[in-house]
C-alpha cells in the first residue's frame, strides 16, 4: 500500500519459513524478508498514518502508546528468535522502500557478519539483582549493632550521641561496600558460564515497577547448550543472597540485544 | 523461591526489561522515518513527572478525574454499582406495586362478599 512503511525487526543469516506465519505490528499482514548477499532483513508493514514522522512527533511522548507498541514489537522479535539466529534492531527502524533495506545490508554487511560469528548458537540471558538494604542491615549487621549499643551503656549522653553518629556513618559505608562486593562476586561467578558479559544501566523503580532498588543489571551471552548450567549456578548461589535481603531475577533467553553493534 | 527457569514470552517478562532492551539496545541504523524516541532514562523522568504532577494536583485539591467514569476505573466501577442498585430498586418497586394491586383486588372482592 502507498501509505505503508517497512519496519525492520532484525537481520537473520538463515531463513525459517515459519517466520512468514508471524503477524506484523498491529496485525497488519505477515512478516516477510528482503534478501541481499545471503542475509535476510525480516520486515513487516506499518501504517505511516500511525508511524510517520508527524504522527510520531506526538506518539513518541505518549507513554501508554509506547508501552503497548514496545510489548508488541518484543513479542514479534521473540517469536522470530525462537525460529532463527538474529541481530535485533532498535525499536522503530522504519524505511519507505525495499531498495533502502537492501542498501542497509550492503552498507553494514561486514558488521552483520561479524555479529553473526559472535552470537552463533548463543543467546542473551539477563540477570538483575535488587537489595533491600534495611533487611540486609538487620540480618547481617544485627550483632554488630547490638554490640555497639551495649558499649554505649554508662557513657555520658553527649559522648554517646557523637559515638552513635560516627558508628552510623561508618556502618552505612560498610553496608554499601559489602553490597557492592556481593553483587560483583555474583556476576563474576556467572561469568565463567558465558562467552561475554555486559553491565547495563541500573534501572529506576519507575521502570522496574519493583519497590526494592536494583543494584546489578547484567547481560550474559550464553551458549544455548550452557543455559541450563547457567540457571543451575544461579540457584546454587541465590540461597545466601535471598536470605539476606537480596532478590535475583533471571530472564531470557533474549535475542542478543546487548551484544550486537 | 523456586528454581530459576527461563521464560520465552513477553507475558513472563517485565515491561522494564522490554523497554530497556528495545529502547537502549539493538543495532542502531538510521531509517527513512526520523523518530525521536525516548530512552529509558528519559522515560523514567517522564513517568516521574506524570506521577509528581498527579500528586501535586491532589495536594492542591484537584482530583476531578477520580470521579469521572470516563477517566477513572474506580469511578466507573462505582457508577456501574450505583446503576445496578438503582435498577434493582426499580424492579423491587414495580414488584411491590403489582403485589399491592393484586391485594387491593382481593380485598375489594372480599368486601363485596361481606
Amino acid at each position: 500500500m502507498e501509505n505503508d512503511g517497512i519496519l525492520l525487526f532484525c537481520i537473520t543469516n538463515e531463513l525459517n519459513n515459519d517466520i512468514f506465519l508471524i503477524h506484523g505490528m498491529d496485525g497488519l499482514g505477515k512478516l516477510y524478508s528482503i534478501e541481499n548477499s545471503g542475509l535476510f532483513a525480516i520486515v513487516g508493514n506499518v501504517d505511516l498514518a500511525q508511524y510517520g514522522e508527524e504522527a510520531m512527533a506526538e506518539k513518541g511522548e505518549d507513554i501508554e502508546w509506547l508501552k503497548a507498541k514496545a510489548v508488541m514489537f518484543m513479542d514479534i522479535i521473540l517469536k522470530i528468535n525462537s525460529l532463527s539466529s538474529m541481530i535485533p534492531m532498535k525499536f522503530l527502524t522504519i524505511f519507505t522502500a525495499e531498495e533502502r533495506v537492501k542498501n542497509i545490508i550492503t552498507e553494514n554487511y561486514e558488521l552483520f557478519v561479524h555479529n553473526f560469528e559472535k552470537i552463533n548458537k548463543r543467546e542473551e540471558l539477563s540477570v538483575k539483582m535488587y537489595c533491600d538494604e534495611k533487611k540486609y542491615k538487620e540480618k547481617v549487621m544485627g550483632d554488630e549493632i547490638v554490640n555497639f549499643e551495649k558499649s554505649l551503656v554508662g557513657k555520658p549522653k553527649g559522648a554517646a550521641f557523637f559515638l552513635k553518629k560516627k558508628f552510623d556513618g561508618e556502618l552505612e559505608d560498610k553496608i554499601q561496600s559489602r553490597i557492592c562486593d556481593l553483587a560483583n562476586e555474583f556476576a563474576e561467578n556467572l561469568k565463567s558460564f558465558a562467552a561475554e558479559m555486559r553491565s547495563n544501566k541500573i534501572l529506576a523503580k519507575e521502570i522496574t515497577e519493583i519497590s526494592t532498588p536494583m543494584i546489578l543489571n547484567c547481560a550474559f551471552l550464553v551458549d544455548i547448550d550452557k543455559q541450563e548450567q547457567f540457571a543451575t549456578k544461579i540457584d546454587e548461589l541465590k540461597g545466601y543472597y535471598e536470605s539476606n535481603g537480596f532478590m535475583i531475577e533471571l530472564s531470557g533467553p533474549w535475542p542478543p540485544f546487548s551484544f550486537c553493534e | 523461591m523456586g528454581s530459576s527457569s527461563l521464560n520465552q514470552s513477553t507475558s513472563g517478562s517485565s515491561l522494564g526489561e522490554i523497554l530497556e532492551k528495545i529502547l537502549d539496545k539493538g543495532v542502531v541504523i538510521a531509517g527513512d522515518i526520523s523518530i525521536a524516541l525516548a530512552d529509558v532514562e528519559l522515560l523514567t523522568i517522564k513517568i516521574r513527572l506524570v506521577v509528581a504532577s498527579i500528586d501535586k494536583a491532589k495536594e492542591m485539591g484537584i482530583d476531578w478525574w477520580e470521579s469521572d467514569p470516563n477517566l477513572s476505573s474506580k469511578a466507573k466501577a462505582e457508577k456501574e454499582l450505583k446503576d445496578a442498585q438503582q435498577k434493582e430498586e426499580e424492579v423491587h418497586t414495580r414488584m411491590l406495586l403489582e403485589q399491592n394491586k393484586l391485594l387491593m383486588e382481593r380485598l375489594s372482592k372480599l368486601e363485596e362478599k361481606l
